[in-house]
């Protein structure tokens, strides 16, 4: 079997090959090494190969399996880091230039917590600098160059996981950790044609990863299905002490594959979800609604709370992320990054004015409260992830606003517009520390992918990832692989 | 401002690297007093005067601009009306006492109300 379609199979095949001795994790270390060498460069996915440690980490798995150990359903499988998830020793460059020798003597506790559960970790994976939290406005903003999706490499992989959503595309691994301060997982994952699972706040302990902004930082999962998705968090989910904002809540997936749920999932299409789409996205959507009929009650035309949910976002993006980056900042040495608007972003948020940020943070409660009500009366409400394609290298997202990068709100619609906005659920979920995930529902124009995405009450995980399950289980998107990575 | 504006209006001010471009314009065009374009104008000074050498030509053109944005956006958040009792959502909350240092009085718990005497902290 070749290195591709190792590295095209789901979780559970590969863990069922691994403890039937038909591949080893050493075997599957290398296949990743492999084809993140080949093709990674040229995506601009990856940021460091962690090739030593992975072949250490596997063959202690493949020990450990000999030996009847057994640390559960990742247990020598490759994945690879967003770059700003602190590892011992190995560069953590948060995508910036002038961090990029930056070295950590401690690992995330996400990173502990796949170690414990036996993952391989291959390679840290390439980011928008400094997560997209200096406003970046335009592809080209990683010391490693544009991300690219494997699916037309001259258009962008979506930020700020653009590695981790490309890498997992291009089948360099099969699977990989994103974060997601306001659309950092779900963007990319859309871009790339990937499953990505923002969990809901405090689900994941964000000790070791850099922080852009305290209050809405959150880390996740990205794979190709919503079951792998599942078998991720459930690794890295859980209490931390090093980290206050972690619930006690876990979340826990079941070993065998899920059985049927027992009631029909009741979902609530959004009023105007497409109005900002372009034709691709829109039709991919109304498909998709159809194939949700088939096993769950669609209500359509749902009206979605209307706040400020997009400038709330860049108020707190701003303050949190001006304090967390101060010194960067004020050091000047943010005038080495590389994109134009990021080495001046900084001095504009260093100037937020405090009334302004608790404003919006004193918005956060009447804005969870308004949407948990819509939420309750809802397993799920669907819109597409983006109304827009993946743009091309070197575009200007102030031209194409939905295009916009997280976690910056698109840019304002001028007020002589008449048309309808399309739900802001990317700023409100996050807002309101809800879980979300992006499902693939199709293609466009120049085959570049569609999402649709499944926003959820807090802690519905379960929910969430039972109905992508069985819409994946009706639809094959999410099995489709580009060309041109073999 | 549309970038083509941004573009020409920063390569006409090149001689004067330093200096907001909306401030050179104000000469012809103030913003209304009070209104976030004026603000941005003076909080890009505060930034001039704390940055400014750190800044190359025109960026400060583009730190006004992008303060504007930003002030705009926060008084979109004016338009919801909240309550004085509506606090900020945040993460701070208060810890029980950890044991104290040798020597140490460890804290006394909070006399009932009522039995509290005149000068006693709440």
């Amino acid at each position: 079997m070749s290195a591709l379609e190792l590295m095209d199979l789901s979780l559970r095949e590969l863990g069922r090959r691994l403890r039937a001795r038909q591949v080893s994790a050493v075997e599957l270390a290398e296949a990743s090494l492999a084809r993140l060498e080949a093709h990674g460069p040229r995506l601009g996915a990856v940021a460091t190969l962690t090739r030593e440690l992975a072949l250490a980490q596997a063959r202690q798995a493949d020990e450990e399996l000999r030996a009847g150990q057994d640390r559960g359903p990742l247990h020598g499988i490759p994945y690879g880091a967003k770059d700003l998830l602190a590892t011992r020793g190995i560069p953590t460059s948060w995508g910036a230039e002038p961090l990029r020798e930056q070295v950590f003597d401690f690992d995330a506790t996400a990173v502990t917590r796949l170690r414990e559960a036996g993952a391989v970790l291959v390679a840290k994976l390439a980011m928008v600098e400094l997560a997209g939290g200096l406003g970046y406005n335009n592809p080209d903003a990683s010391f490693t160059g544009p991300g690219r999706t494997p699916w037309n490499p001259d258009c962008w992989s979506g930020g700020s996981s653009s590695g981790s959503g490309a890498a997992v595309a291009a089948r360099l691994v099969p699977f990989a950790i994103g974060s997601e301060t306001s659309g950092s997982i779900l963007t990319p994952a859309s871009f790339c044609g990937v499953t990505g699972l923002r969990p809901t706040y405090g689900l994941v302990s964000r000790h070791g990863a850099m922080a852009l902004s305290w209050t809405l930082d959150k880390l996740g999962p990205m794979a190709k299905s919503a079951e792998d998705c599942a078998l991720v968090l459930a690794a890295i989910a859980g209490p931390d002490p090093h980290d206050p904002a972690t619930v006690p809540d876990g979340f826990v997936w079941p070993e065998r594959p899920s059985r049927r749920p027992e009631r029909r999932p009741r979902l609530g299409a959004l009023r105007h979800a497409t109005a900002s789409s372009v034709p691709a996205v829109k039709q991919a959507f109304e498909q998709s609604l159809a194939a949700l009929r088939g096993f769950a009650d669609v209500e359509e035309d749902v009206p979605f709370p209307d706040f400020p949910w997009g400038p709330a976002v860049g108020v707190i993006v701003d303050a949190e992320g001006a304090s967390a980056f101060r010194d960067l900042i004020e050091s000047g040495a943010t005038r080495r990054m590389r994109a134009a608007a990021d080495r001046v972003g900084g001095y504009q948020m260093l100037m937020t004015l405090a009334v302004d940020y608790l404003q919006a943070l004193r918005l956060r409660g009447p804005m969870r409260a308004a949407l948990d009500e819509l939420l309750s009366r809802y397993d799920a409400l669907l819109v597409p992830t983006r109304g827009g394609l993946a743009p091309r290298i070197g575009y200007d997202f102030d031209k194409q606003p939905d295009a916009a990068p997280s976690p910056r709100p698109a840019p304002s619609p001028s007020p002589d517009t008449k048309k309808p906005a399309t739900p802001a659920t990317i700023p409100a979920g996050n807002l309101a520390g809800l879980p979300a995930i992006a499902l693939p529902n199709g293609f466009g124009p120049g085959k570049l992918p569609t999402s649709l995405q499944l926003l959820g009450r807090a802690f519905s995980e379960p929910r969430l990832v039972e109905i992508a399950q069985q819409y994946q289980a009706v639809t094959d998107w999410h099995v489709r692989r580009p060309e041109g990575i073999g | 401002m549309p970038s083509t504006h941004r573009r020409r209006f920063l390569a006409s001010l090149s001689a004067a690297p330093l200096l907001p471009a909306a401030l050179v314009q104000s000469q012809s065009s103030s913003p209304e007093p009070g209104s976030p374009a004026a603000l941005a104008r003076h909080l890009a000074e505060v930034v001039r005067s704390r940055h400014g050498g750190q800044l190359g030509p025109g960026d400060l053109d583009d730190v006004t601009r992008l303060i504007g944005e930003s002030l705009e956006g926060a008084e979109k958040l004016k338009a919801v009306k909240l309550t004085n009792a509506d606090e900020p959502v945040t993460l701070f909350s208060a810890r029980r006492p950890q044991p104290c240092a040798p020597g140490v009085s460890a804290p006394q718990a909070t006399p009932p109300i009522g039995t509290r005497r005149p000068g006693d902290r709440p």
